[in-house]
């Protein structure tokens, strides 16, 4: 690890404005977006950020002259504009101001001319986000993205679609050359967390609370699915971690187009206040029917 | 993705400036429903602006330049790209003639 200083060039007693112009010195020089494919370049720019994060601090500077922490800091965990600008997702910035790609037509154009039928290069292919909820992802949805060139693209999100699933949409990309075919979009769906349900597999699960009651005597309750509400009915004596299954409430599986189950787990919720008469009850009851709820299920 | 506001939180940018960059469009993030998404892409050139403002005093109106500039850079790096791939794919002898043209 070389000494912040040495990689900066300036004297230790430097001021706080002449690091900064070192370090705009050197950035300027080194900048790894300015000297792609130049590995050594970049590798120097890191080791003066890195100097520039100690030293510009005038805290993590006092603490690096006392000896309190080495050069080092902590690295800066970063992407480059250069890692992305050559490849599908910078296309949409190789021709500035929505323009077609610089070089294709006079480039190759030239190469080619006069050979036979003339260059026939397909368009390149692009590749965008778009976000989605649980729910319309499971159940499938329509959207509309505006691209950066001003199009329009619609397209529909199918059912079960999952995190990280990307759509390709044939001829949706830069347009090819010579009459050949344009280059293909790829979407690559990012699924929200939802407030209520949470998906594992095919399946989708759903806490539910229930009050004492319910749960001692049974009875109804409304709750959502996918699909919408439903009423369900519990059973006497169920407990916090009983689970429900709903068949066939859950995901479609895009292979078997079987849909999974809602799984619903529930919950005993006590009345915010143990008023009098449930505590005389239960103190009453408890006497004559105590039961082990420790020992038996081996739990703390 | 990343929604408009955290992007500007991570690059400490104040009020309308990155809105002001998209209007000029210098960044072109996918627009769902009238609210801009960035991509890792989008995101990595928005730190690029920033430092050119920042570190490098690049003025407003010169950024125009600067990235017309600097996207013709990685246009042309692709295409040459491109040209080497498809040269690597001719038959050796071809690949020996180019190479031996370009001595």
């Amino acid at each position: 690890m070389r000494d912040p200083y040495d990689v900066l060039g300036v004297p230790r007693g430097a001021s706080a404005e002449e690091i900064k112009q070192a370090y705009r010195r050197l950035a300027k020089k080194l900048h790894p977006d300015l000297n792609p494919g130049n590995s050594r370049i970049e590798q120097t720019f890191k080791e003066v950020a890195v100097a520039h994060d100690v030293l510009g601090d005038p805290e993590s500077r006092a603490r690096f002259d006392r000896g309190e922490i080495d050069g080092s800091g902590a690295e800066r965990r970063r992407s480059y504009y250069k890692n992305y600008a050559e490849g599908d997702r910078g296309a949409r910035y190789r021709g500035f101001d929505g323009d077609e790609a610089y070089f294709d037509d006079e480039l190759f154009g030239d190469l080619f001319r006069g050979k036979g039928p003339g260059v026939r290069i397909r368009g390149a292919d692009v590749s965008y986000a778009a976000d989605a909820d649980l729910v319309e992802a499971a159940t499938g949805v329509k959207r509309r993205l505006t691209l950066s060139d001003g199009k329009i693209l619609e397209f529909s999100i199918p059912p079960g679609t999952e995190d990280g699933q990307t759509l390709r949409l044939k001829g949706q990309g830069r347009p090819g050359l010579g009459g050949a075919p344009a280059g293909d979009a790829f979407i690559e769906i990012r699924i929200k967390p939802h407030p209520l349900f949470r998906r594992a597999g095919d399946d989708v699960h759903l806490d539910l609370s229930v009050s004492l009651q319910e749960a001692v005597l049974g009875g109804t309750a409304d709750l959502p699915t996918i699909d919408g509400n439903v009423t369900i009915r519990i059973p006497k004596g169920v407990n916090t971690g009983t689970l429900m299954r709903l068949q066939g409430k859950g995901i479609v599986n895009q292979t078997t187009q079987k849909r999974g189950d809602q799984i619903v787990t529930l919950k005993v919720v006590l009345p915010d206040v143990i008023d009098r008469e449930l505590g005389e009850f239960m103190e009453r009851w408890g006497r004559t029917h105590p039961y082990d709820v420790r020992g038996k299920k081996g739990k703390g | 993705m990343r929604r408009i506001s955290e992007v500007e939180d991570e690059l400490s940018l104040e009020g309308e400036v990155l809105r002001s960059w998209i209007e000029q469009r210098w960044i072109r993030p996918t627009m769902d429903d009238g609210e801009p998404l960035f991509d890792e892409a989008d995101m990595a050139r928005a730190r690029l602006i920033a430092e050119l403002r920042q570190d490098f005093n690049v003025s407003d109106e010169a950024m125009p330049v600067v990235l017309k500039l600097l996207d013709q850079v990685y246009a042309l790096r692709k295409a040459l790209n491109d040209l080497t791939q498809a040269i690597k794919s001719c038959p050796q002898d071809v690949q020996d003639i180019i190479s031996s043209k370009l001595k």
